[in-house]
């Protein structure tokens, strides 16, 4: 139905939109001045603040405000796309299990041990330009198929909830990857705990060196391009949707869902497992997280805004990236912290999935629609829906 | 309103989000004291007008007027504060949960803060005891037959106030016996001054037991009339708007071979009950066996195993030559020449998002011409959705259309679209025309004749007797996992003889039977 | 081996077992009245973040112990009412929901906690108070026994009560029966006037209430402070304590014992030069090994191998 499409995007507009007010009334409180002025001034000075604070946020990341006037801002720019990458990829990892209806959230542990062991192969394996590239990115593949395995074999086979077991795993992975980088990798003359550089030819091309600007982009988008194909083009992509939709119906079809719950979550994982280690290999030149990056949970966030479609989840992760860079930046001039994104990614996601939301509002458009056809000749489909 | 009048629904109107009109400007007078059919093919708006009624939904636009009051039901709850009960047709008891517990629900006598249990056990019992109507209180519902589950629905409803009772195809899970129990418990209940409407498609029920009906269709009402006047031609006429071929002229069937082999079959559920006790049959190509029974007396468990859903006990199951093995899963079946037309095609028949093309190729995607080395040809896919909505009288604008906003009749013609066409050998059709429109069950059933005629082995299990009696070729009856009765020419029997069979109260020998 | 085993029994270990598994506990005696209403809560740990939270800054600004823990509770509670309402009322998928709630605790303290005290990482700079332990009068007095009873957490002491409640409340009361009609069959419930949403807010409520006891917990129980993230985790252990014990409050109490003594191991197991990591991850193994075995036993119980019977797992609508 074409109005409900419509309907769809929308609903995402306006929830944005109510994300955006919310952010702007926090900022405009926590701009409140507590100095001993009038009222009516604390007002307008909040209100000048958040302004300012906001100006930064939805701008900052492409223009930089100077006082002799407004330029474009470079490195805003290319850190909103080099933030986009890794997130993009988990979009994409969890837009496929979440197509088949398996709660797996394991991207961040996929990614994490993924990126760890790559780690290893970008530190030793024989640079050759290219062929290390390409090796260390298929070795972090390999790992998060690897690891996805777990969950989906206990789902397969031992019907164990997959959300609980992928979660718990997240924390397992997140612990393996610290201790193999602490252990074997790491670089003892530096001051914190990262990993011995990469070698130089692992690296990813770079568009523009003064701000790193990596290649990571075009294998972000190969990767949709490659994903959307599976799952839209082709007879296993229909299998897993059909998973999704109905499990029971997919068995009588003569599918064996087992195998496919399995597949789809090693797939996703090999998918999740490339997410970190193309920022490492394009950016930061060697492991260097103490902490889960949580690019898997984004990717959940993202799946969701694009609706389990590969084609909308670059959109989605630009969206995201762009706001997340705007509010550092704003971070920068203001003293508002930068995790006032993640209140907003909350209100976004809670009013874009919220099937009930404007509801009525679409029911009346449809409504419209439906009397329409009954004017129309063509026979219409009258009766109880059961 | 008039004196004797309890209930007036005026110019209803009901428009679902998804943009299915499903009550037009309908009007129902009912009486006090009556037995009220509510009458028309599923899909003809009657269930959606009992639902707003009992407030589950809400009028898009009109009025209801009960007792004299113009009222607002927006919820079961105000329904039930008003007097309005309702038994569904699918039960609305929680499994382990006991009877007094399910009756209690909602309304729990108290001792301090928690349940006075034994005020509960007493109060059922009080309860079943006035209204005639013995139940087990101490049992927990899943543990009791569907018989008694309808009990239990009605006690609920009673015990709450209701003065006006809905029943939602009562009659659709019971025995012929226990219609004729509750249809005898309903005369006690009017004469207790209760007010009954009753939904059905069933014309025969509705000139034993109503006293005014009231017919719909495609969601509008085509008339109201006192029952002593009017006759089942009449009343099929006003459902259907033509002349309906009750009868299906058939030429007798020419069997060959036998095409599945069923020796004695043993399963045992879950839960201890052994449902189904060494079954032996066959059916040939070219014949419709039809299979007779009250529901929960093996047909389920006999046709999971025949598919490949669950494995068998003991016992060996031969599709066209193909025996199956223990462990078995319905892509074998399919491929050893099989096709099933499952009785619930929401749970399993169909994959509700997905549209009617990604539907109907479900077992066939791998073949040309849909795909070719894993990369699927959606031109050839919708190309054959576009025949097959043709061929198959689908209602819809295109084979683009989302299973979830076809009607149950058109849902059902999409499973069968799919499973008439999958060149199979073997057919097993359980329930293939419940709840769907008369033209889409007819259809269905020709349909299936058709089939046999291509010298397809068909298996029939049907609630509807006289669908069975229409169909089949042969009748086999299952009571308690037994087969009980064998009619090798089905013209010779009558409903009420299946019946006898189908409650266990006759029973043949195997001499009788013969050649199953 | 002798030096750990003596670690390992020793009186100390099971103070700091019970110490571990009290918020589990309370966070799981809410996912399992969250659960039996069909409405899985898997924002127990955001939950419990938040409230931590509320209850350091309350008690460092307002200097009350009293107003710290009401707030932080009624916090807790309308956080649960928040992901009611979205679930039940605009009918986000509730495991969504759930997310987006988390994320907005891990995200939304930090943001709060910089606002209010300028610092990102902890709560140092804020003087916030501690829940006092409790010594029972005479029963400590007792050789031995006295050692064991008296002496906990006054949060601890209230969580053991707990389970008595959530079992009593679930299975002897009106409530507890509404709430298990709702979680089976919830058109069942609707058809006797009960209402289903109503139900399923209270039972999502009674689960925050439950989770910010346990986040109080945290941040006022043994510390006086609040980090970031510091739940770690355990909203979601008491997510897989409640998967084993099912819905009966004793089994829910022995998975989260269980899975409060492994941890409560870990960090013995340290002095032991076993790898911190592989001792942080050990609750984690064990309860993915628990979960497995677990669930191939009711695999192997049921006789069906069919996936699409599954009933382990996230709810569906």
């Amino acid at each position: 139905m074409k109005a409900d499409k419509r309907f769809t995007l929308y609903r995402i507009g306006i929830s944005v939109g109510i994300a955006l007010l919310i952010g702007y009334i926090i900022v405009f409180i926590a701009s409140f001045p507590s100095t001993d002025i009038a009222f009516m001034k604390k007002m307008k000075e909040a209100f000048d603040s958040a302004n300012e604070a906001y100006k930064y946020f939805l701008t900052g990341a492409l223009i930089r405000w100077r006082i002799t006037g407004a330029a474009f801002n470079q490195s805003g720019f290319i850190q909103w796309i080099n933030e986009a990458v890794p997130i993009i990829i988990t979009g994409l990892a969890v837009s496929m299990v979440f197509t088949a209806k398996q709660f797996n959230i394991g991207a961040e542990g996929q990614m994490f041990l993924g990126a760890a062991v790559a780690t290893a192969v970008a530190i030793y394996f024989p640079g050759i330009p290219f062929v290390s590239t390409v090796f260390v990115i298929i070795t972090a593949m390999a790992v998060g198929a690897g690891f996805a395995s777990i969950p989906g074999f206990m789902k397969a086979k031992l019907k164990a909830s997959e959300l609980v077991t992928s979660l718990m795993l997240n924390y397992v992975a997140f612990f393996m990857g610290l201790f193999i980088i602490k252990t074997f990798l790491r670089d003892t003359e530096a001051g914190s705990l990262v990993s011995l550089e990469f070698q130089q030819q692992a690296m990813l091309p770079l568009l523009n060196e003064r701000y790193r600007w990596h290649i990571g982009i075009f294998f972000a988008l190969g990767m949709t391009v490659l994903v959307w194909f599976i799952m839209k083009k082709t007879t296993w992509g229909y299998k897993v949707k059909l998973i999704g939709d109905n499990m029971k119906f997919a068995e009588y079809s003569g599918i064996n869902s087992s195998k496919m719950i399995f597949q789809v979550q090693v797939a996703a994982g090999a998918v999740a497992g490339s997410a970190g280690i193309i920022e490492l290999l394009g950016y930061h030149g060697r492991f260097l997280w103490l902490y889960s990056p949580g690019y898997g949970w984004d990717g959940i966030i993202i799946a969701t805004l694009a609706r389990n479609n590969p084609l909308f989840v670059p959109l989605a992760a630009l969206f995201l990236s762009y706001i997340r860079v705007g509010a550092k930046i704003m971070g920068r001039y203001t003293n508002i912290a930068p995790e006032i994104v993640a209140i907003l990614q909350a209100v976004i996601i809670l009013l874009v999935t919220a099937e009930a939301f404007l509801a009525k509002w679409k029911q009346r458009s449809i409504n419209k629609e439906a009397t329409q056809n009954e004017i129309n000749a063509m026979p219409v489909q009258v009766g109880d829906t059961k | 309103m008039a004196e004797n009048c309890i209930l007036e629904m005026n110019n209803i109107w009901k428009i679902y989000p998804n943009g299915v009109v499903a009550n037009k400007d309908m009007n129902l007078k009912v009486n006090k004291g009556e037995i009220h059919a509510l009458l028309g093919e599923n899909g003809a708006g009657k269930s959606t007008l009992m639902k707003i009624l009992f407030g589950i939904e809400q009028p898009t636009k009109g009025e209801i007027i009960y007792e004299g009051q113009k009222v607002d039901i927006s919820s079961p709850n105000k329904a039930i504060e008003y007097g309005i009960g309702m038994v569904h047709q699918h039960f609305m008891l929680v499994p382990s949960l006991t009877v007094a517990e399910n009756i209690i629900l909602g309304m729990e006598p108290k001792k301090g803060l928690s349940i006075n249990i034994d005020e509960a056990y007493r109060f059922v019992q009080e309860q079943s005891d006035l209204f005639g109507l013995p139940v087990p209180s101490k049992e927990k519902v899943k543990d009791i037959s569907v018989g008694m589950k309808q009990r239990v629905e009605i006690i609920k409803t009673l015990v709450r106030g209701a003065n006006l009772i809905i029943l939602d195809e009562p009659t659709a899970v019971l025995t012929p016996q226990e219609t004729v129990d509750l249809f005898k418990a309903l005369k006690n209940l009017t004469e207790k001054g209760k007010t009954i409407i009753f939904i059905t498609h069933k014309l025969n029920e509705v000139k034993e037991i109503a006293d005014r009906i009231t017919v719909t269709r495609r969601g509008k009402v085509v008339g109201t009339a006192d029952v002593k006047d009017i006759t089942e031609i009449e009343m099929s006429k006003m459902m259907v708007g033509r002349d309906v071929d009750i009868r299906i002229e058939k030429e007798p069937a020419l069997t060959g071979e036998k095409l599945m082999e069923i020796n004695d079959l043993e399963y045992t559920r879950a839960d201890g009950v052994k449902s189904l006790k060494g079954l032996s049959f066959s059916v040939r190509e070219g014949e419709i066996l039809g299979v007779a029974g009250v529901e929960g007396n093996g047909q389920t468990e006999l046709v999971q195993i025949i598919t490949g859903i669950i494995p068998r006990e003991s016992g060996q199951v031969i599709l066209n030559q193909i025996e199956l093995p223990l462990k078995t899963d319905p892509g074998f079946c399919r491929n050893a020449g099989l096709s099933h037309i499952p009785s619930d095609r929401m749970e399993r028949g169909v994959a509700p998002d997905s549209t009617i093309a990604e539907n109907i190729i479900s077992d066939r995607f791998k073949k040309i011409p849909f795909s070719k080395k894993g990369v699927i040809k959606w031109k050839q896919v919708y190309g054959f959705g576009e025949d097959m909505i043709k061929e198959f009288d689908i209602r819809t604008d295109n084979a683009k259309t989302e299973i979830k906003m076809l009607s149950g009749g058109n849902i059902q013609k999409v499973v069968v679209a799919r499973e008439f066409t999958a060149h199979s050998k073997i057919t097993i059709a359980d329930q293939p025309t419940r709840g769907i429109d008369i033209a889409a069950a007819d259809f269905i059933r020709r349909r299936l004749v058709k089939e046999r005629e291509n010298n397809l082995a068909v298996l029939l299990v049907s609630a509807d007797l006289t669908e069975l009696l229409e169909v089949a070729d042969r009748i086999i009856v299952l009571y308690k996992g037994e087969i009980v009765a064998h009619f090798k020419h089905v013209k010779q029997i009558n409903e009420t003889v299946l019946g006898e069979y189908m409650l266990g109260i006759k029973r043949m020998t195997s001499e009788e039977m013969g050649d199953l | 081996m002798n030096e750990m085993l003596q670690g390992i029994l020793s009186w100390d270990f099971i103070a700091a077992g019970i110490r571990v598994t009290t918020p589990i506990l309370l966070a799981a005696l809410g996912a399992l009245i969250a659960e039996s209403a069909g409405t899985p809560n898997i924002a127990l740990e955001g939950i419990m973040l938040i409230s931590a939270f509320i209850g350091v800054i309350v008690s460092g600004f307002t200097g009350s112990l009293w107003l710290a823990i009401i707030f932080g509770v009624i916090v807790g509670t309308l956080m649960a009412a928040i992901l009611a309402y979205f679930a039940l009322k605009l009918k986000t998928d509730i495991i969504l929901a759930a997310i987006a709630l988390n994320i907005f605790a891990s995200g939304g303290t930090i943001f709060f906690l910089a606002m209010l005290t300028g610092d990102k990482g902890s709560s140092a700079s804020v003087n916030s108070l501690l829940i006092p332990n409790v010594t029972i009068p005479i029963i400590d007095k007792i050789p031995i026994l006295g050692e064991i009873l008296s002496g906990h957490h006054s949060i601890t002491y209230v969580a053991i009560v707990l389970i008595f409640v959530v079992q009593y409340l679930m299975y002897k009361t009106p409530l507890g029966l509404r709430i298990r009609a709702v979680g089976e069959n919830p058109d069942a419930a609707e058809s006797v006037g009960i209402s289903v949403v109503k139900t399923r807010f209270i039972a999502l409520m009674l689960s925050g209430f439950l989770a910010s006891l346990g986040g109080l917990f945290l941040s006022m129980g043994y510390v006086s402070w609040f980090a970031r993230d510091m739940t770690a985790g355990r909203g979601w252990i008491a997510l897989a304590a409640q998967a084993l014990g099912g819905l009966n409050a004793f089994g829910v109490a022995a998975g989260s014992f269980l899975f409060g003594f492994t941890e409560a191991a870990s960090y013995s197991l340290q002095i032991f030069d076993i790898p911190y990591e592989f001792t942080q991850s050990l609750p984690f193994i064990i309860t993915i090994i628990v979960l497995g075995i677990y669930a191939w036993r009711k695999v192997k119980a049921s006789g069906k191998l069919n996936v699409s019977n599954s009933s382990v797992g996230p709810t569906e609508k």
